[in-house]
């Protein structure tokens, strides 16, 4: 008997295709606008947890502020940090001995290769052993993409300024392709977006040090930084974990400048928009807003609904005729309601995560990226059917009132 | 005529009290959704208007390059502020500007705040509104002024004027007594300043345009001293675009480490660049506007189906067909009106809500939107009638009745 009548629910959803679409599409697109912000904050998260050192998420770039300051960094400062700070996994020194037509040389420290998680291709890297005693040994790291590098070798030796000549021990890999070039905040430096990135960062006052995206792109021969004692370092970078990293860039920003060294401190991008506090309330609005899309698609459900009950009036009067039970007729616009819900809202999960998947594509922050948010996508179909149903009790309970015989004679 | 076709449309929805108050309450929640979303995005923009004017549309910074190559000293000379003010005839305020950390006796938490050293012109060429005190005058010293920002800071939840503030900068310790707190220009960021990614990654002398700073009186004595920029106010009336010109064709050689700017332009050019992302947000609008449109027209639509016995049998009462068409055409016109009345209120109910709780901006009810959701939603439900309605009333009433019976 049920069965029959869930067969006349189906039938009739089916007998009139464009009211079922028109309230369908609504469901749909209610649902899609819930499941896309799970979709790409989850996978977001996910993937900047999980592939840290590679986005540069786990990331502090402290430079030199272009504009006279009070100190300059010191190589003491970069050894201090750590101890100052126990979540710093990694502190670095960085400066550029040797810049413009000829390979870029940067003096650093040995801890630089497993901070920047950098792959061996060949030879080996310099230890700390090498850097304690100044041996004139460098590592090509590659930033460029290709099989070989354009310029040294192993084994090659290479004339520094102020004569020093080292031999290149070792030699990393190159990259997979040009869109895993970041910068420094983590977007990719040959995005279709990159120019909108370029213009809105230099609008809001964000200026890429020169010198530091040269490092960052081209092909670099990393020394000890104790063959060049005198020069200061221009870059300190940290890394600690991504979750961590935007409170340690508040209290160092707040140290250094009371110190007088007055960095800019240079963050991936998308670490606000996870661990951030603003989000929450943007995330609790864009909830707001999706109740008020399902207030508004099921008043106006139910007032569909209850219209074509109006307008169905004589046919359900004809089915009490037949010998329908009410429960019969109030069951079966429970499930016509119910299931254009329930259909509405697994249709509308897919169609969430095209959107999401649309919004990933368009996005030059390398963090940004969409999962499947199995946990939002399952409560957000239970309630849009819930709240189907709900809709469907109204219309129900007007069906089970109306007298056939009253109805009929009217009509 | 068309007075009985309302009397009849009138009496048409007063029959029917049930369908008259479900399609008036979905095209009111309809409609005033779609207002709703329409005036929270224009109130960003009309708020960043708002907050953009007050940094000042006739004043000129001058500062050095936050772009160089190379770490370097600044190029300009306290005696740069003669030639200046001699130029554009309007006040010229020297500053030099260093990163420190703020902390009160009111506020556990310190405040990084850029410190502007300046003179007391300052106050008189930033069109900033004091809200407590006044700003420094001539030969004050240990004393200074507060945005609004970091006075919210460093003295939550009371008034800043006369507290202490203890600020290190290179590495030295210093006490200022606040005389005066100055109004945050910027209101947006109530809600969502932790969203500006960038504020650590910008060079202090771009911090300035921030408003999170403490202005204290600088000591300008001799005319080599090293300043790190002015800020030049031009004579009313005058185009400050052409005097920043002017400053920068002076500058000669220094020019390519020296910005001149008119505050007037980066305020087009903010409003340009947030243009472009209300246009994004548009999108979403775009959308619920679309939704809501197809909901309009699907409660139009299922609410006129359920009538073609009635317009049966008004046809066989000699009614004609314009007349038909005219009576459900005016019923759906004075339902969407009244329905556009009440969405009026629900929407402001709405947007008064999301205010209280989750935007820091009031949302802005321009009457251009509001006709503009208004009249798409009359001109699809109407839509939505007019096409059923030429249909019902170009039936064969015969048939109509004798398929109903």
């Amino acid at each position: 008997m049920i069965l029959r009548i869930v067969l006349v629910s189906l039938r009739n959803l089916l007998r009139q295709p464009f009211r079922t679409f028109l309230i369908l599409q609504g469901v749909v697109w209610g649902t899609a606008l819930g499941v896309f912000p799970p979709a790409v904050i989850n996978g977001s998260l996910r993937q900047v947890e999980s592939r840290a050192t590679r986005l540069g998420t786990d990331r502090l770039i402290l430079a030199q502020d272009h504009v006279e300051a009070g100190r300059r960094f010191d190589w003491a400062l970069v050894q201090r940090l750590p101890a100052d700070y126990p979540e710093l996994k990694h502190a670095i020194g960085m400066t550029l001995v040797q810049s413009g037509a000829g390979l870029p040389v940067v003096a650093t420290h040995a801890d630089v290769f497993r901070a920047q998680g950098i792959e061996l291709a060949r030879g080996r890297f310099f230890g700390r052993e090498d850097v304690r005693q100044a041996r004139r040994v460098g590592v090509l790291v590659r930033h460029t993409v290709g099989a070989k590098p354009a310029r040294e070798q192993l084994g090659e030796r290479v004339v520094l300024p102020e004569a020093i000549e080292v031999e290149v021990v070792g030699i990393s890999v190159p990259p997979a392709a040009e869109s895993d070039l970041l910068d420094e905040m983590g977007y990719q430096r040959d995005h279709p977006m990159r120019k909108v990135v370029e213009i809105i960062k230099q609008e809001v006052g964000v200026f890429e040090d020169p010198d530091l995206s040269e490092l960052m792109r081209e092909d670099v021969l990393m020394v000890p930084h104790t063959l060049f004692p005198d020069a200061a370092p221009r870059w300190i970078e940290l890394r600690a974990n991504p979750a961590s990293v935007l409170a340690l860039r508040d209290r160092l920003q707040n140290r250094l400048s009371a110190e007088g060294y007055e960095p800019v401190i240079y963050t991936n991008a998308i670490l606000p928009f996870l661990y951030g506090e603003t989000i929450k309330t943007a995330l609790e609005l864009n909830r707001a807003v999706f109740v008020l899309c399902i207030c508004v698609g099921t008043s106006v459900v139910c007032a569909i609904m209850v219209l074509s009950v109006l307008e169905r009036q004589r046919e359900i009067a004809i089915r009490r005729v037949e010998g329908a039970r009410r429960w019969h007729i109030a069951l079966q616009f429970v499930v016509e309601t119910g299931t254009l819900c329930t259909v509405g809202a697994l249709l509308g999960v897919p169609l969430g995560i095209v959107i999401a998947i649309i919004r990933c594509a368009i996005e030059p922050l390398e963090s940004v990226t969409w999962t499947f948010p199995t946990l939002e996508a399952a409560v957000l179909v239970l309630v849009v059917s819930a709240v189907g149903l709900l809709g469907g009790v109204l219309p129900a309970w007007r069906a089970m009132r109306v007298d056939p015989v009253e109805m009929l004679r009217y009509e | 005529m068309s007075h009985a076709v309302m009397s009849f449309a009138v009496r048409g929805l007063v029959r029917r009290p049930l369908q008259t108050a479900l399609v008036f309450f979905a095209l009111s929640v309809a409609l005033a959704a779609t207002m709703t979303i329409m005036a929270v995005l224009s109130g960003i923009r009309e708020q960043m208007r708002r907050d953009l004017e007050q940094v000042g549309t006739d004043v000129i910074n001058v500062h050095v390059s936050p772009s160089l190559r190379e770490v370097m000293a600044s190029p300009l000379r306290f005696s740069d502020c003669d030639w200046m003010r001699e130029l554009t005839g309007g006040r010229v305020a020297p500053f030099f500007a260093t990163m420190g950390v703020a902390r009160s006796a009111g506020s556990a938490d310190p405040a990084q705040v850029l410190l502007l050293a300046t003179t007391e012109d300052w106050g008189r060429i930033v069109p900033l509104e004091i809200i407590e005190g006044r700003f420094f005058d001539a030969g004050e010293r240990g004393v200074g002024v507060l945005d609004e920002w970091v006075a919210k800071k460093l003295f939550p939840g009371t008034p800043a004027l006369g507290g202490i503030v203890r600020v290190r900068r290179f590495g030295l310790p210093e006490t200022i007594r606040v005389v005066g707190v100055m109004k945050d220009p910027f209101e947006i960021r109530k809600k969502f300043d932790e969203l500006d990614v960038t504020g650590a990654a910008r060079s202090r002398i771009l911090r300035m345009m921030e408003f999170k700073s403490i202005y204290v009186p600088g000591s300008f004595t001799r005319p080599d001293q090293v300043i790190h920029g002015a800020v030049v106010q031009v004579p009313a009336g005058r185009d400050p675009v052409v005097f920043a010109e002017r400053i920068r064709a002076r500058m000669g050689e220094r020019a390519r480490s020296v910005w001149v700017w008119a505050r007037k332009k980066w305020i087009g050019d903010v409003l340009q660049a947030a243009d472009l992302s209300t246009l994004i947000a548009n999108v979403v609008w775009v959308v619920v506007l679309v939704v809501t449109g197809v909901m309009i027209a699907t409660v139009s639509l299922v609410a006129i189906r359920e009538r073609y016995r009635e317009i049966a049998i008004r046809r066989v009462e000699g009614a004609r067909r314009p007349q038909i068409i005219g009576q459900l055409l005016g019923e759906n016109l004075l339902l969407s009106a009244a329905a556009g009345a009440a969405a009026l209120g629900l929407a402001r109910g709405a947007a008064w809500l999301l205010q209280a709780r989750y935007i820091s901006w009031p949302p802005a009810f321009l009457a251009g939107d509001l006709l503009l959701s208004l009249g798409l939603g009359i001109a699809l439900g109407g839509l939505a009638t007019l096409l059923p309605a030429l249909r019902a009333a170009s039936l064969d009433p015969v048939r109509v009745l004798r398929e109903a019976a």
